[in-house]
């Protein structure tokens, strides 16, 4: 542990703040404060990296303050190695992605700035918290940060096909999420821990509860990073604004799950059969996912299946969960977020430009926008894992990690051929994608504007440079698998190995995937087959929306007779059953009644009849006021003025309220049928017996309660006025007043909406 | 119910109201009454104004929406709430000062007090907002 820690809450509390701020900044300076946005974010990135020598050196930057002390949430963060590669990898993107944002926003004509950069900054702010977070409860609450703000983006637009869309990612997600809070709540109460290092480190302190919290682990991972058959909700999600698609739905959210598996890989160590299950969707879903990328068109759909592709072969090596693997995964992860993010990028540039993403309808980008052009090839050479490209070292890394994995030779082949063949699909696809640089076309050039063209190939020649400097990332890579996976190790990337066996895989899916695109045409149709799933995702929205209309409709009356006796009722038996199961502390029967009360209970009986029976309204109503009263006098008698006070005053403005309703309904209540009338004496009677018979029972109780001593020595002592009334209101049960004014408040709300309603339903 | 006698009333009586309930606001801390009370005093008088008047009459005195009173109520308790940890070590934990004043001696300050004035103008706006409501035509 070393100092400095409080930068953690800083980043993160910063990005938040930002996010507010971003508002009124955006209603000066409209897009064009993606700017400002990407220069704090610039800042926080360098705050950031001039950490990395001291947690190389492997000392982590810790800060932890009580949260919810008594659960053991703690408002914690850690920057470790592993938090260190991810947290760079999103402040890094964010900067470029946020600078490249104003000159889309104008060519592709979005609207609301200030909700489009406050979404985009909580979801900056929700994934550094999610990499940061030390805490269990922490990471799960930043998770879900994560998920509303990428709701609001893919729904930018507003209109229904995006609410659809936004509807089917979040429908997915957050069934991730909840299984990630089961995970998390179920790993805090067996350890007895929140902290999620400990959980990793001592996996044994999980006991039995690791059978149930490693398939909730898996679950939330393989939604969020769109796994088999969770994948549907993230090329459905491209409906999103580019920008967003390339930030959230490329570089950063979607690396949340492969996150998630690198921080508590350990677990799986005793439990090879899911690690077996991890590698198995991983593997299948880098398969198919390839394979559907290449029969499609539209490039932006092509780089989401591409996403889900490569996010499949991360989350098999995390399944593999050797140092080497996890080392792999890591630089795969940080490879993809540079090609992936320049490819989207270009992508927004290429359809601003040629008014089309279609793979089909484009080419001669090397002559319209040739600068572009460049950036795109660079990236896609990356994808494809062409030396010396860090795609290329991401690619044999990862090949060799497969290969040298737990278990016998033949598995490991079996892995790497099964890798090999997603490789060889990628290197079809992409060759797909880099025929659009080539070939003629009748537009002239026109390059994109400067800072797209920045934020575009910043990421792309970073891919090239540090392929050529990869061993330089060695001892980052290293700490951080060292983190992960809590065995130390010796990590020795580079171009060349040798003849290696990765080397001969990656030669021949590469060869291969040269043919695949060569018969492209044959294999696009026979791909043309793989489901597409959304229709299976509508299916079971439908299915649970129907689910809670069963649900809703013996709850949801339009009659507040049916809400009212529910409530009566339950509270009736809620406090009969209670007298049954036990004597109260205190009972204390009323007995010593005197005249002057039993009058007034007299004279309040009649009242209440009254009411029930009176058949004017108004008349109802006034004799209700009049039972308000007798109720005030009550209180007279037993000296409590401020309750008279109150009483009276409750009473006045009721009454005035109901009549205020009251003008605009008939005179006069309408007939109401027997049976309905003998059901609401019945409801009225019970509700009416057990709260007498509990008035009579503890009524009788006359002495000070060791509590209301308290308050009363207190009101009169110290700062308190003297009036303990009072007292209790402001100062002792103050935040129980706090939470009854949120209910009124609430209710007011309830009811301007409701009326509301009701009135442009009228008009319309 | 708008008759010339209500009229005249509510215009008399209103402004005398809403010192009784001002009043009533500030002494909660010594004598019955405080913020709850005090703003059910407003609220009988802004339902009176109501009846006479009309409905847009308060609205016009207000010069401004139910909502952002609620919202202001609301934020000055928990702000008030929140300042407990400035002064104190939780919650809506009360400070108080004491401050000499020329000519009336020594007065106390509470933060009490401007919780209670959260809750007054919090209760007030909600029966603003329901006259609002059911007054539309």
């Amino acid at each position: 542990m070393t100092g400095g820690g409080s930068l953690l809450p800083g980043l993160v509390v910063g990005l938040l703040v930002a996010s507010v701020l971003s508002v009124p900044l955006a209603r000066r300076l409209g897009y064009a404060s993606g700017y400002v946005l990407s220069a704090a974010v610039s800042a926080g990135l360098i705050a950031v990296a001039l950490q990395t020598p001291t947690v190389l050196a492997g000392r982590s930057l810790d800060f932890a303050a009580p949260w919810l002390s008594s659960i053991g949430v703690r408002f914690a963060f850690r920057l470790d190695g592993l938090a260190l590669v991810f947290t760079l990898l999103v402040l890094a993107v964010g900067a470029l992605v946020l600078a490249y944002c104003p000159s889309y926003a104008a060519g592709a004509g979005l609207q609301r700035p200030g909700r489009f950069y406050a979404a985009m900054m909580l979801f900056a702010a929700g994934m550094v918290g999610l990499v940061l977070a030390a805490d269990g409860v922490l990471l799960y609450v930043f998770w879900e940060l994560t998920t509303v703000s990428s709701f609001a983006l893919i729904d930018h637009r507003g209109d229904t096909g995006h609410r659809r869309a936004a509807d089917r990612a979040l429908l997915i997600t957050v069934v991730g999420g909840l299984c990630l809070l089961a995970a998390v709540l179920l790993a805090g109460t067996t350890s007895g821990t929140m902290d999620v290092g400990t959980w990793a480190r001592d996996p044994a302190r999980l006991g039995g509860a690791l059978g149930v919290i490693l398939p909730l682990v898996v679950l939330a991972a393989a939604t969020k990073s769109a796994q088999l058959p969770f994948h549907v909700w993230l090329p459905d999600a491209m409906v999103a604004p580019t920008p967003v698609s390339a930030y959230l739905h490329a570089a950063a959210m979607v690396k949340a799950g492969i996150y998630l598996l690198a921080r508590l890989a350990p677990l799986f160590e005793p439990h090879p059969g899911w690690r077996a299950l991890v590698v198995a969707v991983g593997l299948s879903t880098a398969v198919f996912a390839a394979a559907v990328a290449l029969t499609r068109d539209d490039l932006k759909a092509l780089l989401a299946y591409s996403t889900v592709s490569q996010l499949g072969l991360m989350v098999a090596l995390l399944g593999v969960g050797t140092f080497e693997a996890v080392a792999a995964a890591l630089l795969h992860a940080i490879a993809h977020a540079a090609y992936k993010s320049s490819l989207f990028l270009a992508t927004g540039a290429i359809e601003r430009r040629h008014g089309t993403r279609d793979l089909r309808r484009l080419s001669g980008l090397s002559r319209s926008m040739p600068a572009m052009a460049t950036a795109l090839v660079l990236a896609v050479a990356s994808t494809a894992g062409l030396p010396p490209l860090l795609g290329y070292a991401s690619k044999e890394e990862a090949f060799s990690a497969l290969l040298h994995g737990h278990g016998p030779l033949t598995i490991g082949l079996l892995l790497t051929a099964a890798a090999a063949a997603a490789v060889a699909l990628t290197v079809a696809y992409s060759l797909r994608v880099a025929a659009v640089a080539f070939g003629g076309g009748p537009v002239s050039r026109r390059e994109a504007p400067g800072w797209m063209l920045v934020a575009t190939g910043v990421p792309a020649v970073a891919g090239l440079a540090l392929g050529v400097v990869v061993s330089r990332l060695s001892a980052s890579l290293a700490a951080a698998s060292g983190d992960a996976t809590g065995h130390d190790g010796h990590l020795d990337l580079g171009l060349w190995h040798g003849a290696t066996g990765a080397f001969w895989a990656s030669l021949a899916a590469t060869g291969a995937g040269v043919v695949v695109f060569a018969l492209s045409d044959l294999s696009r149709r026979w791909a043309g087959v793989l489901p597409d799933g959304r229709d299976a995702v509508e299916a079971v929205r439908r299915w649970l929306r129907q689910l809670g209309d069963v649900l809703a409709r013996p709850l949801m009356s339009p009659a507040p007779a049916v809400h009212l006796a529910v409530v009566l009722v339950v509270a009736a038996v809620a406090v009969a059953g209670a007298w049954v199961h036990e004597t109260p502390v205190q009972s204390v029967p009323a007995t010593d009644v005197s005249g002057q009360e039993t009058v007034l209970a007299l004279l309040l009986t009649v009242a209440c009849v009254g009411v029930a029976g009176a058949r004017d309204r108004l008349a109802a109503v006034a004799v209700l006021g009049t039972a308000g009263f007798l109720v005030a006098a009550l209180y007279v008698l037993h000296g409590a003025p401020d309750l008279v006070l109150a009483q009276l005053l409750v009473d006045a403005l009721l009454v005035a309220l109901i009549v205020f309703v009251f003008r605009r309904m008939p005179r006069e209540h309408p007939e109401v049928a027997r049976p309905r009338r003998i059901a609401a004496a019945a409801v009225g009677g019970l509700i009416g017996l057990v709260a007498g018979a509990t008035t009579f029972v503890l009524g009788g109780g006359r002495e000070l309660s060791p509590v209301a001593g308290h308050y009363l020595h207190a009101a009169t002592a110290g700062e308190a006025g003297g009036n303990a009334v009072n007292a209790v209101l402001t100062d002792f049960r103050a935040l129980d007043t706090l939470g009854e004014i949120t209910v009124l408040a609430t209710a007011a709300v309830g009811v301007v909406a409701l009326v509301g309603a009701y009135g442009r339903e009228r008009d319309r | 119910m708008t008759t010339i006698i209500m009229r005249i009333a509510a215009h008399l009586l209103t402004p005398v109201m809403v010192a009784l309930s001002l009043y009533l606001l500030l002494r909660g801390h010594y004598a019955p009454g405080g913020g709850f009370s005090a703003a059910l005093v407003t609220g009988l008088a802004i339902v009176f104004r109501t009846f006479a008047l009309g409905p847009g009459s308060v609205e016009r005195l207000l010069r401004t929406g139910a909502a952002n009173l609620i919202g202001v109520g609301l934020l000055l308790a928990i702000g008030t709430g929140a300042a407990g940890w400035w002064w104190g070590d939780a919650f809506l934990e009360v400070g108080a000062w004491h401050l000499g004043v020329p000519a009336i001696g020594e007065v106390e300050l509470s933060s009490a007090l401007l919780f209670e004035v959260g809750v007054f103008l919090t209760v007030v706006a909600v029966v603003v907002a329901v006259l609002q409501e059911l007054g539309r035509e």
